[in-house]
């Protein structure tokens, strides 16, 4: 099946010249907060996938029977609703990721990402359209994410999803001369991070447009 | 039929059907997940007291090596205080749950004891938010491992607790140290401070054991100097009987402290 | 030194536009106005007043002030380093004097080398992307990197502190003149938050060890103690604590920073300084004066901790205080630029500073949050003095 131009546009557009982040700095709050290592930032990605998309497939199957009046409490109880079921399921099967998430993982009700996709795409936008827009945003989310925490993780602990991989040896505990940077352990510096995607990404694009 | 969606009974009834079609989804999924996370939290709490014990977990399944070493609970108390008998290569461990104050925000642990109730087995600390590679290594084996095999009683008896000095400071006498973690004074504090501050709240179960040795046999300061210990009751004899019970010509003098704790003697002795 | 001019003059045509090296015009620019008085002016539209002091010059004059500071920074390391090492249990002899200023030149050396190196690097590095002239900030940033970092520290970490700083603190905000913070306390603060083992405690302010290979081997002599004053008292459990007397800590015989511990060298430079009306004198009075006046109240009525029984004037010579006061503080870009906010804005500092020593455990030498914080609150005091000006004469017309 083709997809129309339209289609693929919604899900194309947000990974790159419309990121969610990178463009409309939305949902950077988050971004700080669970970028520490790699395997939240994972989670918390593909969780904010997951709702942006389904939050947006409910929305735009009743977005003609929702009363204008109460839209936004609407798409505000779809969201929040979707968030409470995924944060339960995390505690059951991934509890310890739960626990590092904590109160972000809440808080995915109020990232801006989800209102602004719902009331943005979703009310004004057919089932598929809405699909692929909200996959897209939650992907363009969630690859600063990975990112970001890959650069936190590496050079704030020197490991990779849990894994050492600067060795052991360096260390100047262990008589080498390497140490951790703990700046990038701080939400400080994850901000830095995102600057400095943001700055490659229109350096990038600028070029593009000339 | 189009409906008009912008009318106030259209609103109210959409909003309702709504909110009781989430509600009943969330409890839905809530009873669900419910024993699934309960056995979460339960498994994590588990393992950090098996780590405490110095079992490795990392090849058999924490739950089933958790059951086959508790034994049962001596002492509840919310979230804060608790003693838990274990069994380890057919001995008796108890473990303490610690809690204090670091740097930032809260620091906490398990304790194992032997069972005599002097020798630390092992122990495990967490922390909320203590400075990566200063304060937060308290969580390390090698911060950790110091407090193996050290005691927290004095030589007789009484409770000492552990220090946690800087190198090149000298504990008082009758205590034990370890080495502070170089460059995390305040959360080192913490952590001597959270020993001295826990293991008092258990003396009741660790026992001073001032009477037993010098109060009775002795007549030194427990009884002499000290005479709170049982003219006025307090903790030394209240929680001690054996010291009176066995010894009685120490305390004839004070002979009505130790006929009223009588009672309380017995209980005592059924925890143990 | 004219035919040297010559020669200059014209070795600098290649760099004009379609010359060989027409890439590289900033370096030669560089090297040119840090030589001569730049040989064009501004043009002559409107009134304008003309002096002979570029900010060049004006960089020049504060790291001349400096001078003093370093040399007995370099002296202090060395004299530590055989304190710890058990070396003057005889006095200072003639040759252990030679022995502590060479032994502290080379240690020094190397951390002044890496920020020139690495600040300028970058520096000349976005002149010639943005096809701008080298700025000279950094002549002085440079200088004072190196004085306010422990001895201890490993070069890399300097190398990659300057690095974070001259990038994030000031080129990002459009180079200098245009940075909202110090960017050598950025240095420091980046240091300081990201490896912090290096930045407090006892053995990082003294060098025990070797230096290239000389006095290696050798090891702290038992009791020895390399904490900073501060340090001490943060840690003590004993309320009425003086880890050192009055002149001890004025003199600078103290471990510590390198540039931060001689009084009397800091206010050496602080003379030139405002001789020259290079720094304002209302910013470092209002730092001392108030960091006095706060240190007072918590001797008076404070909590009963050593650091609050801490004698006043014992405040304001340890630590950084007085190096913080007098050379970073007046910082003309980051400071405030009223007269009436400089006031202010002195006043806010030396508050914070003993206030963040007093109540912070966590942050026993408080100078560096201290400015920082001043920075950020700079342009808004600003703000609120140009305002208040204008209502009042609002008010008259």
């Amino acid at each position: 099946m083709a997809l129309s131009q339209k289609t693929k546009e919604a899900f194309l557009g947000p990974l790159n010249i419309n990121n969610p982040v990178l463009v409309q700095i939305l949902g950077i709050c988050s971004a700080l907060a669970v970028t520490v290592q790699l395997k939240p930032a994972l989670v918390m990605g593909i969780s904010v996938t997951i709702i942006v998309a389904m939050s947006n497939v409910v929305v735009s199957l009743i977005r003609k029977s929702i009363p204008a009046r109460i839209r936004i409490i609407i798409q505000l109880v779809v969201v929040a609703a979707l968030v409470t079921i995924v944060s339960e399921v995390l505690k059951a099967f991934a509890y310890d990721v739960a626990m590092q998430l904590s109160v972000y993982l809440g808080l995915i009700i109020t990232n801006c990402i989800l209102m602004g996709r719902l009331e943005a795409f979703a009310m004004t936008n057919n089932v598929l359209d809405s699909l692929m827009d909200g996959l897209g945003n939650g992907f363009g989310y969630a690859w600063i994410l990975v990112v970001v925490a890959f650069v936190r993780e590496l050079f704030g602990s020197g490991k990779l999803l849990g894994w050492q991989v600067i060795p052991d040896s360096w260390y100047v505990a262990n008589g080498g001369f390497y140490e951790n940077c703990g700046m990038m352990l701080m939400p400080a510096m994850a901000l830095v991070l995102v600057g400095c995607i943001i700055w490659a990404h229109r350096a990038l694009n600028d070029k593009e447009n000339k | 039929m189009k409906m008009n969606t912008e009318s106030n009974i259209y609103t109210i009834v959409y909003a309702t059907v709504l909110v009781v079609i989430v509600a009943v989804l969330l409890a839905v999924v809530n009873q669900g997940l419910k024993a699934r996370q309960d056995a979460n939290a339960r498994l994590d709490q588990q393992k950090q007291m098996l780590v405490a014990l110095n079992q490795d977990f990392s090849k058999s399944d924490p739950a089933a090596l958790y059951d086959s070493l508790v034994r049962d609970t001596l002492l509840k108390d919310g979230d804060k205080a608790n003693i838990i008998r274990f069994e380890v290569d057919g001995k008796t461990k108890y473990i303490l749950r610690l809690h204090g104050q670091g740097l930032w925000g809260g620091i906490g642990g398990y304790m194992a004891l032997d069972e005599d109730k002097n020798t630390v087995f092992g122990i495990n600390f967490n922390h909320e938010s203590e400075t990566p590679g200063l304060g937060g290594e308290i969580v390390t084996e090698k911060f950790r491992s110091q407090f193996f095999g050290k005691h927290i009683k004095d030589a007789q008896g009484n409770l000492r607790s552990i220090a946690v000095l800087k190198a090149g400071k000298i504990a008082d006498e009758g205590q034990e140290q370890v080495d502070a973690w170089a460059g995390a004074t305040i959360t080192s504090t913490g952590v001597s401070d959270m020993l001295a501050s826990n293991i008092n709240e258990y003396k009741d179960f660790l026992g001073t054991e001032c009477c037993k040795k010098e109060c009775c046999k002795e007549q030194s300061d427990c009884c002499k100097e000290q005479s709170d210990c049982c003219k006025e009751q307090s903790d030394c004899c209240k929680e001690q009987k054996e010291c009176c019970k066995e010894q009685k010509e120490c305390c004839k003098q004070e002979q009505p402290c130790c006929q009223q704790e009588e009672s309380g003697t017995s209980e005592n002795e059924k925890e143990d | 030194m004219e035919k040297f001019y010559e020669i200059w003059k014209k070795f600098g045509k290649n760099f004009e536009e379609g010359g060989k090296m027409a890439k590289l015009s900033s370096f030669y620019d560089a090297f040119d106005t840090f030589l001569f008085t730049p040989s064009t002016t501004s043009r002559r539209i409107g009134a304008q007043i003309h002096d002979g002091s570029d900010s060049k010059r004006t960089m020049i004059i504060v790291v001349l002030a400096l001078v003093p500071a370093l040399l007995f920074g370099m002296f202090n390391v060395g004299y530590q380093h055989l304190v710890a090492t058990g070396q003057l249990a005889t006095g200072l002899t003639c040759a252990l004097w030679w022995k502590a200023f060479g032994f502290g030149l080379l240690a020094v050396l190397p951390y002044i080398i890496v920020s020139y190196v690495v600040g300028l690097g970058i520096e000349f590095t976005v002149a010639q992307i943005k096809h701008e002239e080298v700025a000279e900030g950094f002549l002085v940033t440079g200088f004072i990197i190196p004085l306010i970092v422990p001895i201890n520290t490993p070069l890399w970490m300097v190398a990659v502190a300057t690095a974070f700083a001259v990038i994030f603190a000031k080129e990002v905000f459009g180079g200098t003149g245009y940075n909202i913070f110090n960017v050598a306390l950025i240095t420091r603060a980046f240091l300081f938050f990201a490896y912090p083992t290096h930045m407090t405690g006892d053995s990082v302010f003294v060098r025990t060890g070797g230096t290239w290979g000389w006095d290696s081997g050798m090891s702290a002599v038992d009791g020895f103690s390399g904490a900073t004053p501060l340090g001490v008292l943060a840690t003590t459990a004993e309320t009425s604590a003086m880890p050192v007397d009055f002149w001890t800590a004025f003199n600078g015989l103290i471990p510590g920073s390198v540039g931060e511990t001689c009084g009397w060298a800091i206010l050496l430079g602080a003379c030139l300084l405002l001789m020259t009306g290079v720094a304002s004198w209302k910013t470092m009075l209002s730092i001392f004066g108030t960091a006095a006046l706060t240190a007072w109240l918590f001797n008076v009525c404070g909590p009963d901790t050593a650091v609050a029984n801490y004698p006043w004037y014992m405040h304001l010579v340890t630590g950084g205080l007085m190096f913080g006061a007098v050379f970073m503080a007046t910082d003309p870009v980051t400071s405030a630029r009223t007269e009436c906010g400089k006031w202010i804005y002195g006043a806010l500092i030396g508050f914070m500073v003993i206030v963040i020593r007093v109540l912070n455990p966590g942050y026993p030498e408080g100078m560096m949050l201290a400015i920082l914080l001043g920075n950020a609150f700079a342009p808004l005091i600003d703000w609120c003095v140009v305002h208040a000006n204008i209502n009042k004469r609002m008010k008259r017309a």
